[in-house]
């Protein structure tokens, strides 16, 4: 079955797929988060079974592990397809300056802000280029890229000057 | 006198009695037609001197009576003992005849019958001129068949008969052309007769595999109104008798079913289509937010009143 040619490619993303994304993303997270609560849980229970008690975790340990989860997920993504589930599902890309795919230090720098200042994606839906804070800092850009490769299309333009 | 020739007549009557006795005795011996012959001419030789007798006796009367009453009286009397003498000796004569004959003809009889031979006159007997001068008609007239099958022992009579030889020499045609097959079955209950008949035994030894291999079932079918058949079929009924259960039960459904999805390649339709639905659903969602990207983007701009329009996205 033959499919007509996806339009845009290589465009900045705007603020909505990016958001998307994003929040796909999270939901995973929050996925990975409960399976790491759950499996701990039952290591408990697993541990003593007749004193186990439902544990009480803070919210902060949460957010924490959360955090963790997201940093090693978003890297992994970047630097390996350059683009996570997330963007995989909204037909996303993250590549570096030279229109390639970040380096695992580019990748873990990017995932680092991003999980620190989640609201800097926010700027693209004010930035004349559709930048976010990270792209800023780093120099990234997210482009529309629909195709099923693990390498950039060949159609994303480079980083203009 | 006269009565001395009265009695010399009546002698010589009794003499020429036993001469024509010895004559017919003779004669018998000689032939047994004859002897019988004889002796009926004996009987009559020997009635002839009574009534010779008997005549001359009343002659004597007459002149008697002419003669002397008295003397007539006494010739009466002794005319009347003649007579009554005369009689006794001819029943005596006949008696005697009939015993001689009848010895003779027994003695004739055996000495034929030794003397004859059977066999000879057997072999020069013509049976055929015999039998054509029978009236068979009148004989069979004459026999009381119902006696005669009274008396058969019919059992013994066809155990002892070779029906298989009897059927064999039989031209059946011949009597199938003879009987009035339409009157016989017209008078026959088929269904008595089918009620008596072991029906599954018969079945049970009929070759089915020979009868099939003599058929001609192509030109049984090509004659076969299948039209016909199956409009006069009661085909709601037969489906109604049907136990489909039974049937489901002996079919293997998985193992069609799967040759069915084999075949159409079922798996991978689903596959295709379901990833196809799953393609457009998500190139529609993209395409959606790359509307709302470039919604948003103006609103932006008209947000940050520019007096030059938004550049161009990076290409």
């Amino acid at each position: 079955m033959s499919h007509p040619a996806p339009p845009r490619q290589g465009e900045a993303a705007g603020i909505v797929t990016r958001g998307l994304a994003a929040t796909v993303d999270v939901v995973l997270v929050g996925l990975g988060v409960a399976a790491v609560y759950l499996g701990w849980i039952g290591l408990l229970f697993l541990g003593s079974p007749t004193g186990f008690s439902w544990p009480t975790v803070p919210w902060g340990l949460l957010l924490l592990i959360g955090m963790a989860l997201a940093f090693c997920y978003l890297t992994a993504g970047w630097a390996t397809t350059g683009r996570t589930y997330g963007a995989a599902l909204l037909g996303l890309r993250v590549l570096s300056r030279s229109g390639h795919h970040l380096h695992w230090a580019g990748a873990a720098a990017r995932a680092a802000l991003c999980t620190l200042v989640p609201l800097g994606l926010a700027w693209v839906a004010v930035s004349r280029r559709r930048r976010s804070l990270q792209d800023i800092v780093l120099g990234t850009r997210v482009v529309y890229d629909w195709s099923h490769s693990t390498a950039p299309s060949q159609s994303a333009p480079p980083r203009p000057r | 006198m006269t009565c001395d020739v009265l009695g010399g007549s009546l002698m010589d009557a009794g003499r020429l009695a036993d001469t024509a006795f010895g004559a017919a005795v003779v004669s018998a011996g000689a032939l047994l037609a004859r002897g019988a012959a004889a002796a009926r001419m004996a009987g009559g030789a020997a009635a002839l001197p009574a009534r010779v007798a008997g005549g001359t006796a009343g002659l004597a009367v007459s002149a008697v009576d002419a003669v002397a009453p008295e003397l007539a009286a006494g010739v009466r009397r002794s005319a009347a003992r003649l007579r009554g003498t005369g009689r006794s000796s001819r029943a005596e004569l006949r008696r005697t005849a009939e015993l001689a004959v009848r010895a003779a003809v027994a003695s004739v009889a055996a000495y034929v019958v030794e003397q004859v031979d059977l066999d000879a006159v057997a072999t020069r007997l013509d049976v055929n001129a015999v039998a054509a001068r029978v009236d068979v008609d009148a004989v069979a007239a004459r026999v009381d068949v119902d006696a005669v099958v009274a008396r058969a022992d019919v059992d013994a009579v066809v155990a002892r008969a070779d029906v298989d030889a009897v059927v064999a020499r039989a031209d059946i045609a011949a009597i199938l052309d003879r009987v009035d097959l339409d009157a016989v079955a017209s008078r026959l209950d088929v269904d008595a007769v089918v009620a008596r008949a072991d029906l599954d035994g018969a079945v049970a030894r009929v070759d089915i595999e020979a009868i099939l291999d003599r058929v001609d079932l192509d030109a049984v079918a090509s004659r076969l109104d299948v039209d016909a058949v199956v409009a006069r079929a009661n085909l709601d009924g037969a489906v109604a008798r049907v136990d489909i259960e039974a049937i489901l039960d002996r079919v293997d459904l998985i193992g069609i079913a799967q040759e069915v999805v084999d075949g159409i390649g079922l798996s991978d339709i689903v596959r295709e289509s379901t990833g196809s639905i799953a393609t457009e659903t998500v190139d529609e969602v993209r395409l959606q937010g790359m509307a709302a990207d470039d919604a948003v983007s103006r609103l932006a701009d008209r947000l940050r009143l520019r007096r030059q329009p938004r550049l161009p996205a990076p290409r």
